[in-house]
Parts: C-alpha cells; structure tokens; sequence
C-alpha cells in the first residue's frame, strides 16, 4: 500500500509508532495496536464487499468473517489474516501480568497488516 | 492412546488446496538430502566430494593418491609411502560407518522421579508430528523431560554437579515406591527398544541407578545397549534452557566441538591425521638433521685437524647442499687432507726397518783389520819371494843347473827347482787369502756406504715431510744427521769410520725418539678423529634417509595442503547449509529483535577454534552475546542447536525441548510456533511447555500438533490428558460458524461442512497412523497410504478399514458398526462441503461431534 492511499487509521497508528506524542505515554501500544486492527478488519470488510457482501454486511462478529474466509481465499491469507487478527487483539485488550506489545513488535504486525491488504486486494 | 495429531487440512470449496503432508515426508526417502539441503555424513558421499575437490583443484596424481590412502586407513597410506602401488578406497574408514537406524520415541514412563509420583505415562506417537505437553510450572513436566534426558544420555555424571537442592530432590517426596523411568523406542524396521533406569528405595544418588535394556520385549545385557545410542551425545536431541545457554557459557572451542561433528568431516580429520603424523616424523628428521648440522659445524670448527677443515668444506652452509660423497671419504679415511705426507711418513717411520748402518759398520771393520793383518806379514813377502823364484826358475830353465847368482853359495839345481816350485804353490795360497780379504773390505765399505746413504735419505725424507707436523723431533734428526761424516768407496783416513759410528749414535737415537713421537702423534690423530668421525657417519646416515625421503615429505605437505583445502570448502559447503537452516530458524525467532544474524562462521584450528556469530544491531557490526537480551540468547541457542538436533545423519528422529518459551518476547513465539511446526514436518518434535500462549499461537497459525495438559494433584500425582486435537479444533470453528445465525445458511453450511469434514478426516487418519505404528510400520509407508486417500470416504476407508481400496463397503461397515446415522453424516458432510445441504446445519455438527467420539 503506498503512502497515498494510506488510510486515516493507519495513518494515526504510523504517527504513534514513529512519535512520542504527548497524552500517548504509556497508552500508544495498545492504540496503535486497536488502530491496526480497525484497519485489517477494514480490508476485510472491503474483500467481503467484492467477493460475498453478504458475509460483509450480514455480521459484525469477526470471528465468523475469519471463519468463512476459508471457503473464499488461500489458506495462507485465512492463517495470517487469523493470526494477525488475533495477535492485534490480544495486544489492544488488556491483559493482567502480561506486558505490552513492544515498538518493534508492532512495527511487524503493521508490516504485516500492510501486506494483507495487499493481499486481500489482489486477491480474485 | 495417542491423541491425534495432523488434521487434514480444511478443504476449499471450489479447489483442494490441502496441503498434502506426505510431499514433506517422500523428501526424507531420497538419500542423503532433506529439504534444509543438509548433507548427510554419508562417507561414500564424502569420499565423492573430497575426490571432486581434489579433481578441480588440480591436484597433482601422487598427491591425490596420498590423500586418497590417507582417507582410507593407516595402511594403506604407509604402503603407499614405502612405494606400494595406489589403492583407491571404495568407501571411507571401518570406524565411520553408521548404523542407518530412525529412531523415535514411543513413550516415556516415570514413576517416584522428580515430580511425578505414581506411575504416569506419556505416550508418544513415533513420528513426524508436533506435541506439546503444557503444564503450569511444578505440573511435573519438567520431570518429564528431564527423565528422558537422563535414561538417553546417561549423563548422572552432569546431574551429579547440579546444586545440591537439585540432588536431593530427583526422587518424589510422596512416593513410597521404587523409583524408575522406562522409555519406549520405535526404530525403524527393527524390534522395539526399552531403555530403563531403576533406583531401589535405598539410593540416594542419581548415579545408582540399574540400567535395563529390552529388544522386542525381551530383556538383553544392560551393557549392550544400541549402538545408535552412542551418538545421542553427538546430537542431543534434548533442548533445555540450560542447553540453550550454552552459546553463552560454552567456551568458543566448546562450541565448535559440540557442532563440528554434524558436518560429518571426522574422515578428513582422520585422513589429516594420518598424514600430519607421517609428515611431522619426517619434518622432525629434516630439523633433526639440521640441528645436528649445526652442531656438527661448532664440533668441527672447534678441531685444529685437516679432516675436520675439510669436512666442514664439505658440509657447506646448508645441510640439504652437504657433499656426501666427500664426507663419506673423509670418515673412512680415505680422502686427501694435507697431512696426509706426513702421515705416511710418520706410518712409514714407524712401520719400516730403518737400514742396518751399525752392521755394516761392524761388517767394514772386521774385514778391514783382516785385510790389515795379512797386509802386516806374509802376503807382501809371499808375491815378492814368488816372483824371486819364479824368475830364477826362469833362469834354470834356460841356462840349467848352476850357482846361486843371488847367496852365491847354493847351486840351482834339480833338487833346488823341486823346492823352489813348491815353495812358490805355498806362497801363492798366501797371495790369494791376502787378496781375498782386500776384496771384503773393498764389499763391505760398499754395502756400508750404501746403507749408511739410503738410511740418511730415508730419515731425511722422513724429516722433510714430519717437520712441520713435529717439529721438534725432526729437527733433532735433522741435526743429528747433519753431524755425520760422510763415507767414501775409497778408504779414508785412519779413525773415519769410528767418527762415521759415534755421529750415527745420536741419529739413531733422534730417531727412535722421532718414531715414538710419530707413533704417539698418529694415535692421537685417529684417536681425535673417531669422535667426530662416527658423527659425522651417523648424520651422513641420517641425511641419507632424509634426502631418500624428501620427495615424500614434500608429496605430504601438498597432500595435507590438498586435504586442507578441499576440507574448508566441503566443510563451508556444509555448514552452510547448516548456517542456512540456524539463519532461517533465526529470521523466525527474531522477529521484532533488530539483532540479524549473519553467517555464522567455524574459524580456525586447534586451539584457536571458535564458532562467531557475526551479528548487526540496526545495521552496525557487534557482538552477538554482548547485545542480546535472554531470550533472544535462548533464541539464538535454539537457531544454532536445533539444526544440530535434527542433523540428516542423525539417527534420532526426535527432538525434545524443554521450555523454550522462557524469557521470550510474545511476539517471538509465533515465530517459534513456526519454528517448531516446520521442524516437526520431518522431525518428532515433543515440547515441553508451562506457557500457554505456544499451543494458542500454534493453534492461530495453523500447525497441527498434539497436545497434552498435565496438571499435577496433591501428593505429587500427575495427570496427562490430551487438549486440543485438531478434529476437536476443526468441531470448535464448526460450532462456532454454525451459531453465526445473522449470515444466511446457504453462505454458512459448505464452509460449517467443510470443517465437519475435517474434524472426520483427522480422527480417520489419526486412527490409521496410530494402528500401523502399533504395528510396526515405517512411516514413509503409512504416511504414502495416507497420500494416496485424498476423500473424506477413502480416508475413513483407511481409519477404519485399514485400505482406501475398501471404500466401497464404507458406508456397510458404518451402518453395522454405529448405526444409519453414522453413514448419513458422513455423507451430508462430504456433500455439504460442495453446497449440498442434506442435514440442518446444528444437527451435521452435533452428529459429526457424536461420530468423532465413537470414532475416538
């Protein structure tokens, strides 16, 4: 995805990550990382709008969209769009003695996130 | 029963995309590579390789030949050198031929060890597959692990120094019972191995243990244990956080021990060997040589003797030019050296008779005083007296009888004539002896004129020739005989020769004083000379062998440079392979760590050897342990030991790691899920865990694997019971589609079906794995039967009727075994995956689940 056509969310979640913005300290990991997840689950929305709306527009419970990505791409975009999902929630929840996710952690997941986009796009 | 373990793969609607999991196990069965394209230390392999590199390189026949003997054994090397003929070896060294053996792990079984109580077992399907034992920390797992390392590696010895609470506590606290660990083993096409280990009540030490070994059951000797089971130590299959530190706390040489056999390089060493050690006697004979040159040269530059002058001349600067042949002479004593005259001289002065001058004299004088007294008397008288009468009896012939003219008295006559010629008869006897005896002494002067002149030519020469050597002693003879009168042929006067005699006396003297200084001065010289003559014999000898060998030594030193080049390149060919596989293992460990890896490197020799992790930080060249932080160290020990652990030409087929998650970042255990997922495609990979985010990451990811929860009760009793097989996982996303009521059915039921069909795919694949091992069978044939099975129907023919030839008397043999219902649901899912709706959606899933537990 080019920097053009970068996206509001992934926009704000690229200035947390490359700045220490003020009222962030602390908090922006987990932002960043809740910020990440509205844009893959925006993808997603755009792959069910061209592929089966229905899927898009019948339910708002992602796991069911994830669920049914089997039937509809390569298993490969179903196990890391599953995974990235995951792994983006599981750092935007909070979660008692667990730490946050790390610059650099989330710096991947976003590497990762820009790619299925990509993929979701290019895709049939 | 094992749980199950590799779920097929989900089926996609509209095209199989199932990832077809024998691909990955055909790859094993092609000799000597897997798909790390790790080569096997295969020795014909190797021999191919070296021969190869030594073909490129051009390397020079006899020195390839050398080489080539080397690698096949010490004989054939010293043959070669002694000049036998080249034998080219078929195939490497009697020591390095492995037992091919594939050896998995079928079950660990521990009772009152660590912290496991009564008997558990935890059994293990042997194969490639992942399975995870998650526990909470103090579950027992641990013990687990720990147990097997310890009957495998037989290393009490290591346990021995752990600290002391450890020792204390490897027995169970709670458990009154003996104390044991047997572990099953699977080898491949050969009866099934029990190792055990079992402690009476009575031990107190880990090292007391009774060792048990079993071969298809049968108990055999506790010392003739397997003999793959020798390697274990080579490889380590056991990979623990305390394994993992070993990047840091091994000793760079350590380090290049514990992954240098994996390269499967011991033939070359061994072939280095054989040839350094043949080089180095030679090289030591070559400086040897030297060192006794230049000690030789100070011994012989230290003697004030010919020899010694020309033997250094001989030996020159450089003992590899010294003249052998003239050193040869100078040692047997046959060379002209410059004192030789007087050598001979002096031999000849004291080996020849010097002339009898004192005889002769006595000879001259005794005839002389002979002479002199015939001289005296009657000879002069007796020739005058006849020729008297001879001219008178001249007379009386002519003129007859007649009167004396001489007395004038007597009368010449007849009587007279008889008398007078008698008379004259005396006298001429007289005559003859007077004359006689002057002929003596005439001989005799002669002889002592000769004698006297060849003695003093002969001490003269003598003198010539020892003057310079002895002076002295020469020069008293050389006066000596200056002092004596010469003596004529013609007689001198009265008195010559007794002067002639008392100046011989201090000649003969001078020289009897000469010949014993000669005599003294010729033993001296030979005995100064043996010394370093027997040296200089020993180091022509010795420069003898070295010269004959030198063309050896030479041909060794290339052929070791040979083996040594052609051994860096085969060894970088192979650890790079190696490297690739630690870097890939890296790359997906990492993760977010900003430390890359950058070929790893084995460098060096001998002492100096060391493995280097070259690593950058952000792009800047570091130190790898310096900047890492603790898990990326356990990381990185896992990148750098797990391609050991799963080295081609290891026999073990499984790999065990204890807690690897420790002090790893959450992001790195996705990396490790696919780490461990990609490992257990070839590989029996069972990993102990107190951490559940690996099995939930593995779950996410997609990799099958078995898990197993162990939770451990009061009073150290352990529970194992599996979680999370992946036809229960495939039942979960199928429960949980289902009930996503708000999207329409029609959109639901093919993929709610496909994950149905799944759920039984895995359960019937599981159950035929799971008989045919029990069986015996290698699994490259079970997993290309399972290959083969590409429908549901074909795969449950598998499972449950042992052929997928047999699918035809499918749906019979579900009928009579579980009922209609059995048959129906598996055709509404096989259907229902392709959009044929047969069966309302929540009751496929319901049914599927009852079919999955009967199945089970």
């Amino acid at each position: 995805m080019s920097a053009t056509t970068r996206t509001v969310y992934l926009e704000a979640a690229d200035r947390l990550l490359h700045t220490a913005l003020p009222g962030a300290v602390g908090t922006w990991p987990r932002a960043c990382a809740w910020l990440l997840r509205i844009e893959l689950e925006t993808a997603l929305d755009g792959f069910w709008a061209r592929t089966c709306p229905e899927v898009g527009t019948a339910t708002r419970a992602q796991r069911t969209k994830l669920l049914m990505l089997t039937a509809y791409a390569d298993p490969g975009i179903t196990r890391r769009a599953g995974y990235a999902w995951w792994a983006l929630s599981r750092a935007g929840h909070h979660h008692h003695y667990e730490l946050g996710v790390t610059a650099t952690e989330l710096a991947r997941l976003r590497d990762e996130v820009v790619e299925l986009i990509r993929l979701l796009r290019a895709h049939e | 029963m094992c749980p199950p373990t590799t779920g097929s793969p989900l089926c996609h609607p509209r095209k199989n995309s199932g990832r077809n999991t024998a691909d990955t196990h055909d790859s094993l069965s092609g000799s000597g590579r897997t798909f790390e394209g790790l080569i096997v230390s295969d020795d014909n392999l190797l021999l191919g390789e070296l021969t190869a590199r030594l073909r490129a390189a051009r390397t020079h026949p006899p020195v390839t030949d050398l080489v080539l003997a080397a690698y096949r054994d010490a004989e054939s090397l010293d043959m070669l050198l002694a000049g036998g003929d080249p034998t080219r070896p078929d195939r490497g060294g009697p020591g390095e031929t492995y037992d091919p053996a594939s050896v998995w792990l079928r079950s660990v079984q521990v009772e009152g060890f660590r912290g496991i109580g009564p008997r558990v077992t935890l059994d293990l399907r042997p194969a490639p597959g992942l399975t995870l034992v998650v526990g909470r920390n103090g579950s027992g797992k641990s013990s687990l692990a720990e147990a097997t390392e310890l009957v495998l590696t037989d290393d009490s010895q290591r346990w021995a120094r752990r600290p002391v609470t450890f020792r204390q506590g490897w027995r169970n606290l709670h458990h009154d019972g003996p104390t044991g660990i047997t572990i099953g083993l699977r080898v491949d096409g050969q009866a099934p191995v029990e190792l055990g280990r079992r402690w009476p009540t009575t031990a107190t030490d880990p090292a007391e243990a009774e060792l048990t070994v079993a071969l298809g059951g049968r108990s055999r000797a506790a010392d003739q244990p397997p003999g793959w089971l020798d390697r274990i130590d080579l490889y380590r299959p056991f990979l623990s956080a305390r394994d993992l530190e070993r990047v840091i706390t091994a000793r760079p040489a350590e380090l290049y021990d514990a992954l240098s056999p994996i390269l499967g390089l011991a033939p070359l060493s061994a072939a280095d060997g054989r040839l350094q050690q043949r080089r180095r006697e030679r090289a030591d004979r070559v400086q040897d040589l030297r060192t006794s040159f230049t000690r030789l040269r100070s011994e012989l530059g230290e003697l004030d003797d010919d020899r010694a002058r020309q033997a250094l001349a001989a030996l020159g600067r450089q003992s590899a030019r010294a003249d052998l042949t003239a050193l040869a002479a100078l040692v047997d004593g046959t060379a002209a050296t410059g004192d030789q005259p007087a050598v001979a001289a002096a031999r000849r002065l004291i080996g020849a008779e010097l002339p009898d001058v004192l005889g002769a004299f006595d000879t001259l004088q005794k005839a002389e005083s002979e002479g002199a007294a015939l001289a005296g008397s009657d000879s002069v008288a007796a020739v005058r007296t006849t020729d008297l009468l001879q001219r008178a009896l001249d007379l009386h012939h002519h003129r007859g009888d007649q009167p004396c003219p001489v007395c004038r008295t007597g009368r010449l006559d007849s009587g007279w004539r008889e008398s007078a010629e008698a008379e004259i008869a005396r006298l001429g006897a007289t005559a003859a002896a007077a004359r006689a005896a002057h002929d003596r002494t005439s001989s005799a002067r002669h002889t002592a004129v000769h004698l006297l002149r060849a003695a003093r030519d002969e001490l003269g020469v003598a003198v010539a020739a020892l003057e310079e050597t002895l002076p002295t002693a020469a020069a008293r003879l050389r006066l000596a005989l200056a002092d004596v009168p010469s003596l004529d042929h013609e007689p001198g006067g009265t008195g010559e020769l007794g002067a002639v005699r008392l100046a011989w006396q201090p000649v003969l003297a001078a020289y009897a004083d000469l010949a014993e200084t000669a005599t003294r001065w010729l033993v001296n010289r030979q005995d100064r000379w043996r010394e370093p003559a027997a040296s200089l014999r020993r180091w022509i000898d010795a420069a003898g062998i070295v010269r004959a060998e030198a063309d050896a030594l030479s041909r060794l030193e290339d052929a070791r440079t040979a083996l040594r080049s052609a051994t860096d390149a085969i060894r970088a060919e192979r650890l790079s392979a190696f490297v690739d596989h630690s870097e890939q293992i890296w790359q997906r460990l990492r993760q977010e760590s900003n430390v890359e890896l950058h070929h790893m490197r084995m460098e060096g020799v001998s002492t100096q050897r060391r493995v280097r992790f070259p690593v950058t930080v952000d792009g800047v060249e570091t130190n790898a342990l310096a900047v890492m932080s603790q898990g990326e160290l356990h990381a990185l020990g896992l990148a750098v030991f797990l391609p050991r652990a799963c080295a081609p030409a290891s026999p073990f087929r499984f790999v065990v790691v204890d807690d690897p998650v420790q002090s790893m970042d959450p992001a790195k255990v996705d990396g490790l899920a696919e780490v461990l997922g990609a490992t257990a495609e070839t590989r029996q990979v069972i990993v102990f865990t107190h951490d559940d985010r690996l099995p939930e990451a593995l779950r996410r990811l997609g990799v099958p694997a078995t898990v197993w929860e162990v939770c451990r009760r009061a009073r150290s009793v352990v529970e194992l019971r599996p979680a999370g097989d992946p036809a229960e996982r495939y039942l979960d996303d199928a429960r949980a589609l289902a009930a996503a009521k708000e999207l329409s059915e029609q959109a639901r039921y093919p993929v709610v079906a496909g994950f149905c069909r799944s759920a039984l795919e895995a359960i019937s694949m599981d159950l035929y794995r799971t008989r045919r091992y029990a069986a015996g069978e290698p699994h490259e044939t079970v997993e290309k039967a399972l290959a083969r099975a590409h429908t549901l129907r074909q795969r449950l023919a598998l499972g449950l009727l042992d052929s997928s030839d047999r699918v035809g008397e499918l749906s019979m043999h579900l009928r009579s075994t579980y009922g209609g219902w059995a048959a129906t649901t598996v055709t509404a899912a096989a259907d229902g995956a392709h959009g044929t709706a047969r069966t309302p959606l929540p009751q496929l899933v319901t049914r599927t689940r009852d079919l999955v537990t009967k199945l089970r």
